[in-house]
């Protein structure tokens, strides 16, 4: 099994995105934090200092007006002269406005104004409170503006109000320089958390890559060290890990085979048992037929006739026992073939025309479905034409009278052909479905088979490279299909 | 090849959510319009007051009129408050001048000096209503004489050879020495190489603080506010019947009436009454007494037999 070779979500890939990215929203939510209150302390301190600025011209203002009505100067006077030198020193202010309870501007830093009434909404909230007004606001044409509003009064008494605009571009100014510093420190952060953390990571999944590689070089045949230098960190608690883990494996595996040996080892003495159960059953009744003979003629030895029948029938019995004698040396034997081209199809045709007799005499309806276009091959013609003749035997024996046996050739693909014997006969068990192929197995009664005939057919076919296939089940029939190579030679 | 594209597509996106992102956070914090609030401080309705009929309410200049507003407006609110009436102060340039708003009507009532009243009684025929107790109970105030703390003046006859400020010469502080006290001592404004009136009871305190007279005489109100500076009290007059508050002989008995009941109402003895009066003029911190003419007749006495004798 091979790692795959791209990785979608690498390691690397969701550390760094995972890190990367709570470091960036931590760093962010931390930076705004501050931004946000420097910001406010920013804007506050301004605010402050305009309100005091304010409120100190206020108390002037106010003297003014409580002077102006009572002793001269005039109190336009005193308020024009109070707005002059208030502008020309206060920095940072914009305009300056003293404005009477109806809103009427009393003193202005911008004499074309004077006159004329504020009908803003900063009026309307100056007029409903006793108390300082701020705003902040964007003026189209000053930019950004700091006014305060504040009442001159005494007590009960008021005369109007002084209105303040102080220039807020600074405050900004600074707010923005602020934003920008905490931004660069957010992202720089970010970044050197991102480089630290491939560079780190980088070097992990490296050991692990590394690991990886020398887990598929390492054979598990061999039980020697890993060839890697000691660590002390969590790779070598992989590597050393995977070494016990080897080293179990390669204990499993001897352990597998002293089983699998065993098991050989047992089949081999049931085979041999069935074997030999098989042919001294084979062999036990024709023994028994010639000792009865044997016996007979000792008994009446004058009597030539029973003689000769006995002897007639001890030669019956002595060419059965050769027969399976010879079977017996064929299936083990199993020598290679004499290969040379063949046409599966010629051989069909000749078994069929050898079992023809027997076909007609039980009425059995054969069915030849040969593909003629499909390869040669090589093999031997004796032994397959066996093969088939087997098959062909059990499938006649396997259908009743007017049964239906069907021959099909066909090529599998370029390199095999199929041949199918299928027959509609009583079919075979499951339990005896996996034994059929045993040596002198069969459901036939005696002197009907020697149950080798399957098992010298299947070491036919798999000398010849090929296999036997059956699908069969009780009361529907059986299939064979024998699988043969193309050696690439015509007939 | 795709892998690196698709990369780069990550890569641009991200860059392009991160900038608008920037920018976004950007215009957020650097408008500054907010959350900061347009309005602060309570809305206080006044529609109630600018209902009421105007009562206008004089004052003599004993003041600065700054001085003058922050102690005697308090009193026009608590009366805006308390009568059918919206009170009004209106400064006087001088004293005469508030003795002359009340006689054209311009003022329904005034707050009148000891010494203008009695002259103005005379010839105005304006009556006093109200005047005020000090921290005794007693409706009486005093006039004192001031110099620095060091100076060797210890007595009214030391001022013989010294500058003397006084307040205006329509006050009874800038009469009560040249015709009470420097005769008894036995000499005259003239026999002084400087003798100056000035508006305000303030600037002859300031006057003799600055050293550029050696001594003066003020309300004992005035002196007591710069306590804690370098004065020292030489002397004081007997005590005088308070600054009175003055309407016209043919006033509407309502306003009268109406101002009566809501200055005599303050008890001062309770810790409300102390409050209410807290941002008032000191002079008038603890309450008033119905006022009539005949309480100033010592006054007048005193003074015009002094005028005599001097005369």
């Amino acid at each position: 099994m091979t790692a795959p070779r791209t990785l979608r979500f690498s390691l690397k890939a969701r550390l760094m995105l995972i890190i990367g990215g709570i470091t960036a929203v931590l760093m962010t939510l931390i930076s705004m934090s501050i931004l946000y209150q420097w910001r406010e302390m920013i804007v506050e301190n301004q605010r402050y200092n305009a309100e005091g600025v304010t409120r100190a011209i206020a108390i002037t203002l106010t003297d003014a007006f409580s002077y102006g009505e009572a002793e001269d100067p005039p109190l336009e006077d005193l308020l024009e002269r109070n707005v002059r030198s208030f502008a020309g020193t206060i920095p940072g202010l914009v305009r300056m406005a003293v404005v009477d309870n109806s809103g009427r501007i009393l003193a202005h830093t911008d004499h074309a104004l004077y006159g004329r009434r504020f009908d803003d909404s900063l009026t309307r909230a100056t007029n409903q409170t006793d108390s300082l007004i701020s705003a902040i606001y964007q003026s189209p044409e000053k930019g950004w503006i700091l006014e305060t509003v504040q009442p001159l009064q005494v007590a009960g008494k008021r005369w109007g109000v002084v209105r303040t605009a102080f220039d807020a571009e600074p405050a900004r100014s600074e707010i923005r320089s602020l934003f920008f510093l905490l931004m660069g420190l957010t992202w720089g952060v970010t970044a050197i958390t991102l480089i630290v953390l491939y560079l780190l990571i980088g070097r992990l999944t490296d050991s692990l890559h590394h690991v990886a590689v020398l887990m598929d070089r390492t054979g598990f045949e061999s039980d020697d060290p890993l060839p890697v230098p000691q660590r002390n960190d969590e790779v070598g608690v992989l590597l050393h890990h995977f070494d016990l883990l080897r080293q179990r494996l390669a204990q499993s595996r001897q352990e597998l085979l002293s089983v699998q040996q065993q098991i050989a080892r047992a089949e081999k003495l049931a085979s041999i048992g069935r074997l030999a159960s098989g042919v001294a059953h084979e062999i036990n009744n024709p023994l028994s037929g010639l000792k009865n003979c044997l016996y007979a003629m000792e008994r009446e030895p004058e009597n030539y006739a029973q003689t000769r029948l006995y002897l007639q029938l001890m030669k019956e019995g002595v060419d059965y026992i050769e027969t399976v004698v010879q079977k017996l040396l064929g299936f083990a034997r199993q020598q290679p073939a004499a290969m040379q081209a063949v046409d599966i199809n010629a051989i069909l045709d000749s078994v069929v025309r050898l079992l023809d007799f027997t076909i007609q005499r039980r009425k059995v309806r054969l069915e030849l479905l040969l593909d003629r276009s499909i390869p040669g091959l090589r093999g031997d013609p004796q032994l397959l034409s066996e093969v088939m003749m087997n098959i062909l035997l059990n499938a006649i024996d396997a259908v009743e009278e007017r049964g239906h046996i069907t021959i099909r050739s066909m090529a599998r693909d370029q390199s095999h052909v199929l041949v199918q014997i299928e027959d509609d006969g009583m079919g075979i068990t499951a339990e005896h479905l996996p034994h059929i192929f045993d040596p002198f197995f069969t459901t036939k009664g005696p002197k009907e088979g020697t149950g080798l005939g399957l098992s010298v057919s299947l070491g036919i076919v798999e000398t010849h490279g090929g296999s036997i296939r059956v699908q069969s089940a009780p009361g529907q029939g059986a299939c064979f299909t024998v699988e043969l190579p193309i050696t690439g030679e015509a007939a | 090849m795709r892998n690196r594209t698709r990369a780069l597509l990550y890569l641009t996106g991200l860059f392009a959510a991160l900038a608008v992102a920037t920018i976004t956070l950007h215009t957020a914090v650097t408008d500054i319009s907010q959350p900061f609030p347009a309005v602060r401080g309570p809305a206080e309705e006044d529609s109630l007051r600018i209902q009421k009929p105007l009562l206008a309410i004089g004052v003599v200049s004993r003041y600065p009129p700054p001085v003058i507003y922050h102690g005697y407006q308090p009193i026009m609110d608590y009366l805006t408050d308390h009568t059918r009436y919206r009170c009004e102060l209106r400064t006087a340039s001088s004293y005469q001048d508030a003795v002359d708003q009340l006689v054209r009507g311009e003022v329904a009532a005034a707050f009148l000096g000891t010494y203008i009243y009695v002259r103005a009684h005379q010839q105005f025929l304006v009556r006093p209503i109200l005047k005020p107790l000090n921290e005794n109970g007693e409706p009486f105030s005093r006039s004192v004489l001031i110099t620095r703390t060091e100076s060797p003046i210890r007595a009214i006859r030391d001022l013989r050879g010294k500058r003397v400020a006084l307040p205006s010469q329509d006050s009874f502080s800038g009469n009560w020495l040249p015709l009470a006290e420097f005769p008894r001592a036995g000499f005259a404004s003239k026999d002084l190489p400087v003798v100056r009136h000035f508006s305000h009871h303030q600037s002859v305190v300031y006057q003799v603080l600055k050293g550029s007279f050696d001594a003066g005489v003020v309300k004992e109100r005035v002196a007591r506010e710069f306590g804690d500076r370098n004065l020292r009290i030489v002397s004081s007059s007997s005590p005088i019947p308070g600054s009175p508050l003055v309407v016209k002989r043919d006033c509407d008995t309502a306003i009268v009436q109406s101002l009566q009941g809501a200055l005599l109402a303050i008890d001062v003895r309770t810790p409300a009454g102390r409050e209410r009066v807290r941002q008032w003029d000191q002079e008038f911190r603890y309450g008033f007494v119905v006022a009539t003419d005949e309480d100033y007749d010592e006054v007048r006495a005193l003074l015009q037999g002094q005028r005599r004798s001097r005369e």
